[in-house]
């Protein structure tokens, strides 16, 4: 399912593609009540006594802690995009007609690791942003880049069944209506009362080492870190309850070698590289990702 | 990917960029997928090379640390730069000056 498949669904349905790449866009759809009031009934939630449940879809409960994590991956994500983050409420709402999308036309098969990374590749790109600040950002709010792949897992699923949807010839906010004017939708209005906390997300700039490197002799007089970041620059964006800086456990000092040791590899796209026969057409900058650059 | 945005720069200045990353090739490809990249990416599933590098799992995560090495045609690494934390990355003119 490509991004062109997408942009199509929501031309039809006449949501306005102003905005790129899906998971915004998509959010935003999927929190929006349909015209006629949600059909909240009295509380009758499925008995659990472990779990709390803030709302239930003809009996499919859906965790408190699914919709919290939930709530502050949209504003993650709104932070990013720049745009409004939706109300707790709303996520609600979304993760409501998620399940009923997703209970009606369930996956075929769960999206690869590869089919979300591309997503999140695709993302990263439309917000302009890199991989490491996504996970700053994510870090905030206390998420992990794990929950961030689970939702945009979620995100395909849901797309998925939106175009089966498509295809059988419905009017997806059509039936979002009809279906929710027909099960039971239960919402646990205590559980809504949690309070939620305040995030400030604003998209970070790439990253820019203000420590000195660990480097070859050769290195150490020159200036390494062109663009230094101030240590106040992050400041606003900590005025949450955040973890410990991830500072990784005593970071053995790097042993690099002097000659580099030749190797051949698989390489995107199709065929292997080596490279010594590289280098007999240049100089290689030779960088290693930590996850993706 | 920043990258592809200096990729540019490295080129007129002679140098061929190559990139790898602990993974696999399927997921590396998906991180590729249209994204325009253009520069090698390379994938190191058993991390044989960034162990050979000396950068893998430095941050204690399995992953190898985020950094550069400028190799001279002979063999020779002329400079190198290895990352602390997963967001500690050269900058293009530091690599830039140590081209050949």
């Amino acid at each position: 399912m490509g991004h062109t498949s997408s942009f199509r669904t929501w031309a039809i349905l006449g949501v306005g593609i102003a905005v790129v790449v899906g998971l915004g866009l998509l959010l935003m759809f999927l929190g929006r009540e349909p015209g006629k009031p949600n059909p909240v009934t009295s509380p009758t939630l499925p008995a659990s006594s472990e779990v709390p449940i803030v709302a239930s879809v003809d009996g499919r409960p859906i965790q408190h802690a699914d919709w919290m994590e939930a709530v502050l991956l949209d504003h993650v994500m709104s932070g990013l995009s720049g745009k409004p983050a939706p109300s707790p409420e709303e996520t609600l709402q979304r993760l409501i007609n998620e399940d009923l999308i997703l209970n009606s036309f369930p996956p075929e098969k769960e999206p690869t690791a590869g089919q979300i990374e591309a997503r999140i590749a695709a993302l990263e790109q439309a917000w302009g942003v890199d991989d490491t600040a996504v996970v700053t950002a994510l870090e905030k709010a206390q998420l992990t880049r794990a929950a961030f792949e689970r939702a945009v897992g979620r995100l395909l699923t849901v797309e998925a069944g939106l175009e089966a949807l498509e295809s059988q010839g419905h009017d997806a906010t059509d039936w979002l209506e009809e279906q929710r004017a027909g099960v039971e939708i239960v919402v646990n209005d205590e559980l809504e009362a949690v309070p939620v906390p305040h995030i400030p997300i604003a998209p970070s700039p790439p990253a820019r080492p203000e420590k000195s490197p660990v480097s070859t002799p050769a290195a150490e007089t020159t200036g390494l870190s062109p663009v230094p970041t101030p240590a106040s620059e992050t400041a606003g964006l900590s005025s949450i309850p955040t973890p410990a800086p991830e500072t990784p456990s005593p970071t053995p000092a790097p042993v690099t070698p002097e000659i580099a040791p030749d190797f051949t590899l698989e390489r995107v796209g199709g065929d292997t590289l080596t490279i010594s026969e590289q280098l007999t057409q240049g100089p290689v900058v030779l960088v290693f990702f930590h996850r993706h650059g | 990917m920043e990258l592809q945005t200096q990729y540019d720069a490295f080129q007129e200045a002679g140098a061929e960029v190559i990139a790898v990353a602990v993974t696999s090739i399927e997921v590396a490809n998906g991180w590729c997928h249209g994204t325009g990249v253009t520069y090698p990416v390379l994938a190191d599933p058993d991390h044989r090379v960034s162990e050979a590098y000396g950068v893998y799992n430095l941050l204690g995560d399995g992953y190898a640390a985020p950094a550069v090495f400028v190799i001279e045609p002979d063999g020779q690494v002329a400079w190198s730069y290895v990352g602390r934390d997963r967001s500690d990355q050269a900058g293009l003119q530091s690599v830039l000056e140590h081209l050949p």
